[in-house]
């Protein structure tokens, strides 16, 4: 019997008009990076927002290294803050009253905040933004910012990494290098990443695995060489 | 001139407001945080003490508090006191002053942070208690500061309803604003202009210290 994948996800999501869902879509994923693309619209961001847990599909199950995240017909629904699947939203998301350390340390999962500031230090460390360390998260370049929250997402420790657009803002030679350095932290680390991209070069660059999503739908699933 | 109705006031006042911000943060934070039915009437019966006549209020308050209510009987046999005609049901009355000014506030205040951080602080293990205490509260904190001057000097200048259900006795529920009644009553008038001068003064030095304490942005967006 063939194991299942790390992630399964079987996702519908209803949508403004009867007939068209916003999202219906079963989707597979082991390891590696995998991009996401499509027009707006197209259900990325919801997809996303469903395997975090900030959304409750109408119906369908997601599971996640064996562990059962949502069962419609089960009626399991564990929360975002149980799931350890991070986030990166495009806005980033970054805590404005907080020091760039305290973003990071936020989710460490120990229980001394000298712990959680030494994890999170290293974290800063790792995406070479430790010298931002006790700056305040609103006075940072878009760079800046890029690498406090993909240390802040990383330090959480979680099981999966979905990134939301999170180079758009950036210009070329940053988004090589900040790219570079994720797919270098997410394999050092073996976590499978969900990327979505507008950008064939980001995908070309980061991603093994290609999934194209129009009108809720996956219209194309394939492998890509990193 | 005596000093003991101004210490009133503000003994009065500030367990008023100390009230009134722990019940109205926590009501502002149960209706944004939850879309529980009845929310808006909820805010709607909080707020009503803003245009409600205080004799209207005040009567509601001694129906429900009175010696013979089930609240007042009860009450009376924890502390074997009544409740009405007493400092504490002027603290009653303050509180119901001061808790629409922050409800109302800090609701709108809570309302304004942004989603996506708290799902963000979600996401990163946070639940929805810490997500409140260690996003919402500190981002809204601007907002709470406003609120809760507001009803510091509403509630240092409530009289109808403080008359209604602690009365005006001298020395033990006669506030400043009841005391400058009785004082133009009886033709006191150095005593009338002293307290209202006073009063004033607190109530622009409470309003002025909110305004600044608000501009204080914990972020600059």
């Amino acid at each position: 019997m063939p194991s299942e994948p790390r992630l399964s996800a079987r996702l519908f999501v209803e949508g403004p008009e009867a007939g068209r869902p916003r999202l219906d879509v079963l989707f597979e994923g082991d390891g590696g990076i995998t991009a996401l693309m499509g027009p707006s619209g197209a259900g990325k961001t919801t997809l996303l927002t469903c395997l975090a847990g900030l959304l409750r599909p109408a119906h369908g199950r997601i599971a996640l290294s064996g562990e059962v995240l949502f069962d419609s017909e089960a009626s399991i629904f564990r929360p975002p803050e149980e799931r350890r699947v991070a986030l990166v939203f495009q806005s980033l998301a970054l805590f404005p009253h907080l020091s760039v350390w305290e973003n990071v340390a936020y989710g460490v999962p120990r229980r001394k905040k000298s712990e959680r500031k030494e994890v999170a230090l290293s974290w800063l460390e790792r995406t070479s933004a430790l010298h931002l360390a006790h700056r305040r998260a609103t006075a940072l370049s878009g760079g800046e910012a890029q690498r406090v929250a993909i240390a802040r997402a990383l330090a959480s420790e979680p099981r999966l990494v979905l990134l939301d657009e999170p180079f758009s803002a950036l210009h070329h030679e940053l988004r090589v290098e900040l790219g570079a350095m994720l797919r270098e932290l997410l394999a050092a680390s073996q976590l499978p990443a969900i990327l979505v991209t507008h950008d064939a070069a980001d995908v070309a660059r980061l991603a093994s695995r290609l999934v194209t999503l129009d009108a809720g739908r996956i219209t194309q699933d394939r492998s890509v060489s990193p | 001139m005596t000093w003991d109705p101004l210490l009133l006031s503000l003994q009065v006042t500030s367990a008023a407001t100390v009230l009134a911000t722990i019940v109205g943060v926590a009501l502002a934070g149960l209706m944004v945080r939850s879309r529980f039915p009845g929310r808006d009437l909820l805010e709607t019966l909080l707020t009503a003490p803003m245009v409600l006549p205080p004799t209207v209020l005040g009567y509601y308050l001694l129906t429900a508090l009175g010696r013979t209510s089930i609240l007042g009987r009860a009450y009376e046999s924890v502390f074997s006191e009544p409740l009405v005609f007493t400092p504490r049901a002027a603290v009653i009355a303050g509180f119901l002053a001061a808790l629409p000014f922050v409800v109302k506030t800090t609701r709108a205040a809570m309302e304004e942070v942004d989603p996506r951080l708290t799902a963000a602080a979600a996401t990163l293990g946070a639940p929805p208690f810490r997500v409140f205490v260690t996003i919402v509260l500190p981002l809204s904190r601007s907002g709470i500061v406003a609120g809760v001057t507001l009803g510091f000097a509403r509630s240092l200048g409530d009289f109808g309803v403080t008359l209604m259900i602690a009365g005006n006795i001298p020395g033990l529920t006669q506030t400043a604003s009841l005391a400058i009644y009785d004082a133009v009553q009886a033709n006191r008038e150095a005593e009338a202009a002293g307290l209202v001068t006073v009063l004033s003064a607190f109530a622009v030095a409470a309003l002025y210290a909110g305004t600044k304490l608000a501009q204080r942005k914990p972020h600059a967006f």
